[in-house]
């Protein structure tokens, strides 16, 4: 899922316990969840190392985008060397998706304002605050969710 | 990975896949997308993960139903159960097989049990890849005919067991175990 991984709009929201306890008296959402996208800064890479060799390249999107967002563009139980050549094979996809990417990304953002203002009229006890994962669970439910369609 | 979550450095974050959204995903189906995605973060409120294929049956299916309560006249499409073809389909015909199949495996918390039902990679199964969304989504409607979204949404797993087990059982008898 490296393409996924790579291109990531990430939203970020305020963590809180896991708890069972119900929490039907939690107040009405009066804000969407923070929200960041990471998606301009990958064409941008792109684009400026577009020249670079692979193996260079690889290296340096890994640093960047490390920074970026610390703690998500890592092998996560892949060897070293198939993360690298997951994130060379996304780079070389590129250009194929470039379009309906960037089409996706500039109508992302406000797609998920509109759908967090839709959800709460349908559960006003809504919060956006995110659960604290299992990691078995979580490890298979971000992997295999979603459906594939041979960007794993 | 279209959407997900995820806990990094001890931060829960849903992360979205923009390769992917733009792959599958089109002007006609990011609302029903959003819907699912943001019901699974509001769901675990009253339904923490578990491993069991029962909590999955349950969790997906009640994010494909919420999805279809809340966009009403969604297409299989629209819904995500044309992927990798459409399951309804498939499944149909021998849809007393695939919920008997659900029953066998109910309680597993195999991941080589989980698989089949979830996963969108090519299954060696009876039935296609990711037909546990639609077995779900089914039995998720069973229990929507007798209480509210928010209801089914706020019940937790000890309430929610008996009643997938009932709606099941509504799909009809299963063989015996060792003679399936």
């Amino acid at each position: 899922m490296i393409l996924a991984t790579i291109m990531a709009a990430a939203l970020a929201a305020q963590a809180s316990p896991a708890s069972t306890a119900p929490r039907e008296k939690a107040a009405p959402v009066t804000a969407p969840a923070d929200f960041t996208a990471h998606t301009a800064a990958f064409t941008a890479f792109f684009d400026e190392t577009a020249t670079m060799p692979e193996a260079e390249r690889v290296r340096l999107f890994r640093k960047r985008f490390n920074t970026l967002f610390p703690g998500f563009y890592q092998p996560n139980g892949r060897t070293e060397a198939q993360y690298d050549a997951a994130v060379a094979a996304a780079l070389t996809g590129f250009p194929a998706i470039r379009s309906k990417y960037t089409a996706a990304s500039n109508a992302f953002a406000q797609a998920f304002t509109t759908g967090q203002a839709r959800f709460i009229k349908t559960f006003p006890d809504y919060k956006p605050t995110c659960r604290s994962i299992w990691s078995t669970r979580s490890a298979r439910w971000t992997a295999d969710h979603a459906p594939s369609t041979g960007a794993t | 990975m279209d959407g997900g979550s995820r806990t990094i450095d001890g931060r829960n974050v849903m992360i979205f896949g923009a390769d992917v959204i733009a792959k599958i995903h089109d002007e006609t189906t990011i609302a029903p997308f959003l819907d699912h995605e943001l019901f699974h973060l509001y769901h675990t409120t009253w339904f923490p993960d578990c491993d069991a294929l029962w909590c999955s049956l349950w969790q997906e299916g009640m994010a494909v139903y919420v999805a279809s309560r809340m966009n009403p006249g969604a297409s299989e499409r629209q819904l995500l159960l044309d992927i990798p073809q459409p399951l309804p389909a498939a499944v149909n015909p021998r849809l007393g097989e695939a919920m008997c199949l659900a029953r066998a495996k109910f309680a597993s918390t195999e991941q080589a049990d989980y698989a089949p039902f979830f996963f969108g990679r090519p299954s060696a199964g009876p039935f296609p890849a990711r037909f546990g969304y639609y077995l779900g989504y089914l039995l998720a409607g069973k229990v929507g005919t007798s209480m509210t979204l928010m209801e089914m949404a706020h019940m937790p797993p000890a309430k929610v067991r008996p009643l997938l087990e009932k709606a099941l059982a509504e799909y009809g008898a299963c063989p015996a175990p060792g003679k399936g």
